[in-house]
C-alpha cells in the first residue's frame, strides 16, 4: 500500500528539480528558442504587401553583395579592434591601483568607476551628445580654452567613430575593472612576497606576475567585450544616427534601420543571423589563440 | 559548452525580430477586419448616440495634448463614446505600431496617429491593418484639404486609409533685429540667391550665419527646395527621382550656401532649437510648426521674429512648399470602428477642434474652412505684428503635391547622407545624388527616371 502510494506520487525528490526549472524552460522555448528558430525562418523569406514567399537563400546572396553591409563590418571591426584594447588596458591598470593598500576611500572610487555601467542608457548617452555638441558642448568649450579650433565630434565621419570609442570606454571600463579587481584577489600574496625577496620591482611584478595570472580574466573580458561591440547599438543609435554618411553604422543599427525603418524584416532576419556566425567565429578564435592550455 | 553559450546570447537579440515578422502569416487571417466595414458603411450616417463605447487613441506631445483637449466636445455629440488619448513618445509609437501591424494587431489602439510622409509605408507593408475611410464615406470631405494633402491620404486603389490631420507649410522664421542691424530689408528676398546675397551682409554686419542645418542627419532645407520645385525623392509614377535636374539644383544651392559660411552645422534638433535662440543664425527656414518651439524656447524675444516664405529658385518662381504634418489612422483589428471612425471624423473635419489644437499647440490645419476664421487674419504679436498665419495659409493652398512612397525612409536616409557627403566631404551634388539614388535601385528594385 506505502510502496503504491509512493508510486503514484508525481513529485518525487528525483522529479522536483524539473519542477522547479520548468517555468524558465518554458519561458526559453517560447520566448527564445521558437523567435529564433521563427527569425530563420524569416531570413529565407521576402515579403511584398505583407504576403510571404520563400525566397532561398536571395537574402543572403542580397547581403553578400551590399556595400552599406560591408561599410558596417568594417566601421563595426574598426571600433572593435581599436576600442577593446585600449579599453582592457585602462580597466586592468585601473583595478591594480584599486587593489593598492595605498589607496584610500577605495570604496568610493570603485563604486565611482563603476557608476557608468549602470548608468541608464540613454540618459548617458544624450549627456554625452550634449558635451560633444560642436557649438555649444562643454568639451569644444574646453579645447577652446587651450587655444584648440573647436572640432565636429559627431559631424565629422573621423571624430565620430573617436565619439563612440571614448563613450563605450567611459560605459565599460569601470565594468571590466570589477572583473579584474575579482581575478587580483585570487592571486596569492605569496608570488608578491617572494618576487619581493628576488628583487623584483613594483613594475616587474605587474608584467611578470599578475598580468599572466590575470590570463583567464583577461579571455573572459575580452569575449565578452568582443561580443558586445560587435552588437554595438545603442550608441550609435541615438549619438549619431548612423552618420554621418554611414561612418558610424554598425551592424546592428543596420539591422535595426532595415527591420523597423525599411520593415524589410526578412532582410534583418538575414543581417542577424549573419552577426551571430561572425560573433561565434570570433568566440571560438579567441578562446583557442588565448585559452589553449586553459580548457 | 561555451561556444554554444556565445552563440544563443548572440541569437537573443534576433529574438525580437522574430516576434515582428512572425505575424506576417497570421495577418492573411485577419484580412475580414478590414474590409468588414461594408456592412457598417450605411450605418455611418446613422444617429451618433447609437455609436458607443471605449476607443483608445496614440498620439505624441502637443498633438496627444490637442486630441484630448477635443475629445470634451466630441462627446457632446457622442455621449455614449468613451475616448482615451495615450501619450506615446513618438519614435516609440512608431516601434510599437510596426510590431503591433506586424503581429496581427496584438497591443494597438483603435485610432493612431502617423505622420504623413510614412504613410505610404505602413499602408504598402501592412495593406490589412488600416480601415478603409473611404468605405464610411470619408470622400464626401476630399474638396475640404488641399490636393496635395489628401492625395497623400489614399492607397494605390485611390482609398482613403487615413484622414488629414496638420501640415507643415514652409517659410523662413527671421530674427529682425539682425535683419535690422545689417540693413536688409527681408521683403527684398525673393530668389536664393537674393538669400545668399543677405546672408554675408547679415554675417558681415553681426557675425550670425543664415540657417542650421543637421547636415549629416537631415535634410528638410532640400525636401522644401525640391517641393518647391515640384519634384521628390520619387516622381509621380513611384521611379526614383532624387538626382534629377531639379533636385541637383537644390543640393547645389545648400552646398553654395555652405561654402560662403551660411550653414550652421549643427547637432539634431536640440542643436537646431539651440542655434536658433542663441543666434548663432539669423533665419530658420522650416515648416509653421516651429512657431510654437520658438515661442515656446524663446519667450523673451516676443516681436523679434517674423516670417517671410521661401525665396524662389528664379524671378518668378514657386514659393510654396510643404515639410512635415500627421493624420489620423483607425487600425483594422478595432473592436469599435464605428466608434473610431466617428472620433477621426469629428477631429480632423471640425473646424472648432482644429482651432484649438492651433490656437493652443499651433498644430496648423490642413482643413482649409478653417483658415476662414478671424485668427489668420490676426497680427500676431509675437511675430513682429505680422499676420504670419494668413502667409502660412497661402502656402498650404498654393504647395504641390510629392510622391513619398513606401520606400520614403530609404530614401530619407540616402538623402542624408548624399547632403553630407556634398556638404561635408566636398563632393560633387551630381555623385553624392547620383550614389544615393543607384543604392535606392539596388535596394528597392524601382526604376530610375534619369
Amino acid at each position: 500500500m506505502a510502496a503504491n502510494k509512493r508510486k503514484r506520487k508525481i513529485v518525487t525528490p528525483k522529479t522536483a528539480p524539473y519542477f522547479f526549472i520548468a517555468p524558465a524552460v518554458l519561458f526559453f522555448l517560447v520566448f527564445t528558442l521558437w523567435p529564433v528558430i521563427q527569425s530563420l525562418l524569416l531570413s529565407f523569406q521576402t515579403s511584398t504587401g505583407g504576403q510571404s514567399e520563400f525566397a532561398g537563400f536571395d537574402n543572403y546572396i542580397r547581403l553578400f553583395n551590399d556595400g552599406l553591409f560591408y561599410t558596417a563590418l568594417f566601421n563595426t571591426f574598426t571600433i572593435l579592434i581599436i576600442q577593446v584594447p585600449i579599453m582592457l588596458s585602462i580597466a586592468v591598470v585601473l583595478a591594480v591601483l584599486m587593489n593598492s593598500a595605498l589607496l584610500k576611500m577605495r570604496g568610493f572610487f570603485r563604486v565611482a568607476f563603476f557608476m557608468p555601467a549602470i548608468t541608464a542608457l540613454v540618459a548617458y548617452a544624450i549627456v554625452f551628445m550634449i558635451m560633444l555638441d560642436e557649438n555649444f558642448g562643454l568639451v569644444n568649450y574646453a579645447l577652446s580654452l587651450v587655444g584648440i579650433d573647436p572640432v565636429a565630434w559627431l559631424n565629422d565621419p573621423f571624430w565620430a567613430k573617436v565619439s563612440l570609442i571614448i563613450a563605450i570606454t567611459w560605459r565599460w571600463t569601470g565594468y571590466n575593472m570589477v572583473i579584474f579587481l575579482a581575478g587580483l584577489q585570487n592571486i596569492s600574496n605569496d608570488l608578491y612576497e617572494a618576487a619581493s625577496i628576488d628583487g623584483a620591482g613594483k613594475i616587474r611584478q605587474f608584467f611578470s606576475i599578475t598580468l599572466p595570472q590575470l590570463k583567464p580574466i583577461f579571455l573572459f573580458t575580452a569575449v565578452l567585450s568582443t561580443i558586445g561591440t560587435l552588437q554595438l547599438f545603442d550608441e550609435p543609435f541615438i549619438l549619431t544616427d548612423g552618420g554621418p554618411n554611414n561612418s558610424t553604422l554598425t551592424i546592428s543599427l543596420y539591422l535595426y534601420l532595415n527591420g523597423f525603418r525599411y520593415f524589410d524584416f526578412n532582410y534583418a532576419s538575414a543581417i542577424a543571423y549573419v552577426l551571430v556566425i561572425i560573433i561565434a567565429l570570433f568566440s571560438y578564435v579567441q578562446m583557442k589563440v588565448v585559452g589553449d592550455d586553459d580548457d | 559548452m561555451k561556444i554554444w553559450k556565445m552563440t544563443l546570447t548572440g541569437a537573443l537579440s534576433i529574438g525580437l525580430l522574430a516576434a515582428c515578422g512572425g505575424g506576417n502569416d497570421d495577418a492573411d487571417t485577419n484580412e475580414g477586419g478590414g474590409n468588414n466595414a461594408d456592412g457598417n458603411a450605411e450605418n455611418s450616417e446613422a444617429e451618433a448616440s447609437e455609436v458607443s463605447g471605449e476607443i483608445t487613441v496614440w498620439g505624441w506631445n502637443v498633438a496627444a495634448a490637442s486630441m484630448e483637449l477635443a475629445v470634451e466636445q466630441f462627446q457632446e455629440e457622442y455621449p455614449d463614446v468613451d475616448v482615451v488619448v495615450e501619450d506615446i513618445g513618438r519614435e516609440d509609437l512608431y516601434d510599437r505600431l510596426t510590431v503591433g501591424l506586424a503581429s496581427g494587431g496584438s497591443g494597438l489602439p483603435d485610432v493612431t496617429m502617423i505622420e504623413t510622409d510614412r504613410l505610404d509605408n505602413y499602408f504598402a507593408e501592412f495593406p490589412d491593418g488600416f480601415v478603409n475611410l473611404s468605405e464610411y464615406g470619408f470622400d464626401e470631405y476630399e474638396g475640404e484639404f488641399p490636393e496635395a494633402k489628401a492625395e497623400a491620404m489614399k492607397d494605390a486603389d485611390g482609398n482613403f486609409l487615413a484622414a488629414p490631420w496638420d501640415i507643415g507649410p514652409a517659410g523662413v522664421f527671421y530674427h529682425v533685429p539682425h535683419f535690422e542691424e545689417a540693413g536688409v530689408d527681408p521683403d527684398s528676398i525673393e530668389t536664393w540667391d537674393d538669400y545668399i546675397e543677405a546672408g554675408e551682409q547679415i554675417q558681415e554686419a553681426t557675425g550670425a550665419q543664415m540657417a542650421p542645418i543637421d547636415i549629416s542627419s537631415d535634410d528638410a532645407l532640400f525636401r522644401m527646395m525640391m517641393n518647391q520645385l515640384g519634384t521628390y525623392y520619387f516622381d509621380e509614377d513611384g521611379n526614383i527621382d532624387i538626382d534629377s535636374d531639379e533636385a541637383q539644383q537644390a543640393l547645389a544651392k545648400i552646398q553654395e550656401m555652405r561654402e560662403a559660411d551660411l550653414i550652421a552645422n549643427v547637432d539634431g534638433w536640440d542643436g537646431t532649437v539651440t542655434a536658433t535662440i542663441n543666434h548663432q543664425v539669423a533665419t530658420v527656414p522650416f515648416g509653421v510648426w516651429y512657431a510654437g518651439t520658438i515661442m515656446d524656447q524663446a519667450p523673451e524675444q516676443e516681436g523679434e521674429w517674423d516670417v517671410f516664405k521661401l525665396p524662389a529658385f528664379d524671378g518668378d518662381g514657386n514659393r510654396d512648399a510643404n515639410l512635415g504634418g500627421s493624420d489620423l489612422s483607425v487600425l483594422s483589428h478595432t473592436e469599435n470602428p464605428d466608434a473610431a471612425y466617428a472620433f477621426v471624423e469629428y477631429f480632423t473635419t471640425d473646424v472648432d477642434a482644429q482651432m484649438v489644437a492651433l490656437e493652443e499647440y499651433g498644430l496648423f490645419p490642413s482643413l482649409t474652412a478653417a483658415y476662414d476664421e478671424p485668427f489668420f487674419e490676426e497680427e500676431d504679436e509675437f511675430f513682429n505684428n505680422s499676420p504670419i498665419w494668413s502667409t502660412f495659409a497661402e502656402v498650404a493652398e498654393g504647395t504641390l503635391p510629392a510622391n513619398y512612397t513606401s520606400d520614403y525612409a530609404r530614401a530619407l536616409r540616402y538623402s542624408a547622407d548624399a547632403q553630407a557627403e556634398a556638404l561635408l566631404s566636398g563632393g560633387e551634388v551630381q555623385d553624392a545624388l547620383g550614389e544615393a539614388a543607384g543604392r535606392i535601385e539596388n535596394e528597392t528594385g524601382r526604376e530610375r527616371a534619369n
